[in-house]
Formats: C-alpha cells, sequence, structure tokens
C-alpha cells in the first residue's frame, strides 16, 4: 500500500459479510483491482468496460497486451498514449490517451 | 557468570512500577483486540495515511534500541573502558527497546495471524523482508554479546560479539532509513540522506534513553551515576543532535533548492498546519536547540541537565518522525507529474490523519512495554554496577 505510486491498492478498515466466491475480501487485507478477472476467464469483459460502453462512451478499452494482432495493440499503435508515472519506470498495463 | 561488581535491582519499588506498566501494557493488547475485531476503521489511518501514530512509536523505539548499544559499542569496539561496566546494561536496554517496538509493529498490522507469511515467504526486494532478518538478528546478536560478556567468554569471543553487534546495528539502522528512502511513490520520503539520518538520529534517540535509564536505574539501587560518564555522554549526545540538525538542513535546503519536492517540503515546514507546528517548536525547538542549551551552558551540566535534556530529545525525536511518517503521507501522491489534478477520489488533496485513543494506547503501550522487560531484566540479572567509575580491571572484567 505504501509503496504503489497510483493510489490502486486499499486497506479493508472494516468487516465485510456477503463475500462473492470470486472476491474472497476480508478485513485487516489489502486488496485491488482485478479487472474482473472472474469475468475475463468467461471471456467477457471487465464491469466498467462494459458499462461505459453501454452508456455509448467508448472511453475505455480492455484487450490483452501481449497480444500483438489485437485490436488493443493495433490502437496503441495508432494513438498516442501516456502511462501514470512512466518516470519511475513500472510499466503499468494502463494506458491513457488525450491527458 | 562473571557477576564481580554487578548486582541485581532491589525489590523495593519494583512491584509499584509493575503495577503502573502492566495496566499500560494491557491497554495496549486491549486496543490491538479491539482493532483487529473492529477493523482500522477506529482508528485514523486510511487509504492515503497507512501508517499512523503506533508506527510512529514503532520506528522510534526501534532508533532507541539501536542507538541504546552505544555504550557497549564504546567499550568494546572503541576501547573506551570507561564505559565497560555500564556495557551489559547498554545490551539490554537495546534488546527491551526493540522488542517494545516490534510489537508495536506486529499489533498494528491489522491481520497480526498472517504474520506467518511474512516469516515464511520471502520476497527479498522487498526492504521490508531483510528488515526482518536485521530485527531478528539484532536481538540474537546483542543476546550472545550479552552472554560472552556475563559468563566468563574469552576476551576475544567479547570483542567479536561486540564488533558483530555495533556493524549490524548500524546496517539495521540503515535498513530502517531506507524503508523511506527508497520509497519513491511519496515525495515526502525518497531521498537517500534518509538512511544516514536514521542512523545518526538512533545516535541522539538511543543516547538519550540510554542516559534516561541508566540515571533512573541507578537511583532506583540508590546508587548516583558516574559524574564523567554522564557529562561524556551528555556530549556524545550534544554531538549527535548537531548531526541530526545538519542533516536535516540539508535534505530540507538541497530539496528547496533543487525544486523537485519543493511542494512537500513548504508544506511540511510553513503551510502544512500541525506539521510546521511540530517541526519548529517539537523538532528545532524543544528537541534540539533547548536540549543543546542544557548540555552546553556552564552552569547547567549536572545531573538534572542532562536528564532533562535527553528527556528533550526524545520528545523531539518523536515530533521528528511524526512530521516524517504522517506528514509524508498526507501530502498528496503526484500521480499526473505537471497536470493539475482534481477528481472524485482525493487527487491532489492532504489527507486527513488524526490519531484516535486506540492508536495512542498501542504506542504507548510498546513504551511501556520496553520500560517492563528492562525493569523485570534488571530485577532478574546482574545488570547494574555496583559503583561508577570502575576502575579497569579491579572490580569489573573490560569486555
Amino acid at each position: 500500500m505504501m509503496a504503489c505510486p497510483y493510489k490502486a491498492r486499499s486497506f479493508i478498515h472494516i468487516n465485510l459479510t456477503g463475500q462473492r466466491t470470486h472476491s474472497p475480501r476480508g478485513k485487516g487485507t489489502v486488496e485491488s483491482c482485478t479487472f474482473c478477472v472472474h469475468r475475463v476467464d468467461r471471456d467477457r469483459e471487465p464491469a466498467c468496460v462494459e458499462a461505459c460502453t453501454a452508456a455509448g462512451h467508448q472511453a475505455l478499452l480492455f484487450g490483452d497486451l501481449s497480444d500483438n494482432e489485437g485490436e488493443l495493440a493495433q490502437r496503441l499503435g495508432e494513438v498516442q498514449t501516456q502511462q501514470l508515472r512512466s518516470d519511475l519506470g513500472t510499466n503499468p498495463g494502463v494506458h491513457y490517451h488525450g491527458l | 557468570m562473571n557477576n564481580t561488581g554487578y548486582h541485581v535491582a532491589p525489590a523495593q519499588g519494583f512491584w509499584l512500577f509493575v503495577l503502573i506498566l502492566v495496566p499500560m501494557v494491557i491497554a495496549a493488547l486491549w486496543s490491538a483486540h479491539q482493532m483487529d475485531t473492529a477493523g482500522h476503521a477506529i482508528t485514523g489511518m486510511n487509504n492515503q495515511v497507512v501508517w499512523g501514530l503506533p508506527h510512529v512509536f514503532a520506528v522510534f523505539l526501534i532508533l532507541c534500541a539501536s542507538g541504546a548499544l552505544n555504550p557497549a559499542s564504546l567499550s568494546t569496539v572503541f576501547g573506551r573502558t570507561r564505559y565497560a561496566p555500564i556495557a551489559r546494561l547498554s545490551g539490554v536496554f537495546a534488546i527491551c527497546l526493540l522488542v517494545g517496538g516490534l510489537v508495536v509493529l506486529v499489533l498494528d498490522l491489522g491481520r497480526p495471524d498472517r504474520l506467518q507469511v511474512a516469516i515464511t515467504t520471502y520476497n527479498f526486494r522487498s526492504i521490508f523482508a531483510w528488515n526482518v532478518f536485521g530485527y531478528t538478528g539484532f536481538i540474537v546478536i546483542v543476546g550472545v554479546y550479552l552472554a560472552c560478556s556475563m559468563d566468563n567468554a574469552p576476551r576475544g569471543a567479547v570483542k567479536t560479539a561486540g564488533y558483530v553487534a555495533f556493524a549490524w546495528r548500524i546496517l539495521l539502522t540503515s535498513g530502517t532509513g531506507a524503508i523511506f528512502g527508497v520509497l519513491v511513490a511519496r515525495e515526502g520520503y525518497d531521498a537517500a540522506i534518509l538512511v544516514p539520518l536514521f542512523v545518526a538520529t538512533s545516535f541522539a534517540l538511543g543516547t538519550a534513553s540510554f542516559l534516561i535509564g541508566l540515571v533512573l536505574s541507578l537511583r532506583w539501587s540508590g546508587q548516583v551515576p558516574d559524574p564523567e560518564v554522564l557529562t561524556k555522554l551528555g556530549r556524545l549526545l550534544a554531538i549527535f543532535v548537531l548531526v541530526v540538525l545538519c542533516l536535516v538542513a540539508v535534505q530540507t535546503l538541497t530539496s528547496l533548492y533543487g525544486g523537485r519536492e519543493r511542494g512537500v517540503v513548504e508544506f511540511l515546514l510553513f503551510s502544512g498546519g500541525v506539521y510546521p507546528v511540530l517541526f519548529w517548536l517539537g523538532q528545532v525547538g524543544l528537541g534540539s536547540i533547548l536540549p543543546l542549551i542544557f548540555l552546553y551552558a556552564r552552569r547547567s551540566r549536572g545531573c538534572a541537565s542532562i536528564l532533562t535534556a535527553s528527556v528533550l530529545v526524545m520528545v523531539g525525536g518523536l515530533c521528528q518522525l511524526y512530521v516524517l511518517i504522517i506528514g509524508g503521507q498526507v501530502y498528496p501522491l503526484r500521480i499526473f507529474p505537471g497536470y493539475r489534478s482534481s477528481s472524485s477520489f482525493f487527487d491532489g488533496v492532504v489527507a486527513d490523519y488524526a490519531p484516535t485513543l486506540w492508536e495512542v494506547l498501542l504506542g504507548v503501550g510498546g513504551v511501556a512495554m520496553a520500560v517492563l522487560l528492562c525493569l523485570v531484566a534488571m530485577r532478574t540479572l546482574p545488570l547494574l554496577p555496583r559503583a561508577l567509575p570502575l576502575k579497569p580491571g579491579t572490580l569489573v572484567r573490560d569486555p
């Protein structure tokens, strides 16, 4: 938590109930976004991407960065993007366009 | 065991101290239990301020522990036989203070039961993993040093253990400083100078805590501290305080000159509300300048002055660590360098932090635990020198 330069980690400060099987989160532990891995495993998109697309914004594009033939790799080749705190050399998987 | 010239602390007053300290330790355990059951929501800590007041106390005690070994190192490594009679007291204080600090650290983890993961699974790219070895190794090495010096071990063995302990305590404090020094995400940390600053701070805090412990424990046993030892340790304390001040000045001025961390430095020194007050009034005024006056003023070089100066240095050290640890976290992360950021996720906003009673109880309980361990050790082991000064080779064997 302390070392993350992106505020991408959260500590669970209270008791939680009713956790889902795919997300066994609990008090006293640290969590972060999993890109909805349980949905991706079933060939679906992360919930935020799906919601953004459904609202007609098309602001988020999700894909496999290692797939050179995929839409994500193609768009990254066409559009100039930025990674947050690229000066730290952590090479995060999220790229931003139009900051 | 070679106990010539040493004695255990008297029974008189022991149980009174225990009666005062044990409830403080129980309160700390109760506080940890509350955090464990209700969650850290009952503390002032949040996602931005991850390390709160308990961590300030934990780092404070760890630095005190490392520095409390100074008299033992002066005796064994630097050949100052004047400090030989108090060397074993120095080693015991060091271990007890470290245990007190580690207790606070462990009880504030949120899930202390998960400590087993930290003990069994090591990520050697993490400085925290190195520090696990640093802390446990320190206890073992100083323990061996004490055993050698108390158990008629050959002079060479005592010297070797003393040298290893000295090198280890420098590494240990460097490791603690490096936790902050290489933490590039937070602008308030991320400076290599924090490593020597932590080493120097440990020298100052350790000498101050040892002086307080020495004076009080000798008075407890009805003895008067050797004025020469007190004066010399007092002078050393003054030098360490000056070195800390110098390093803080260098760090501050280079940050202001270089410009990269100017924002966070201006925040901590001028515009940050409680943090500039703690820095100027607590760390610089009460914790550095006033003790220097007490230590250098001709008319006030007695035991009371040195004791007062030591207490002030400890207060200043707490303020210093609060400003560094908490102030360094409340200042917003620079996630978008070169941009002005605002969002519904507190980007660019100074975080709030106010310690709750639970955190105070846990932190103070760690100090109480350290003092309690010191008292039990002095009551059960022959640690207190019968008289000071002792001529080398007469009443006590020079380790």
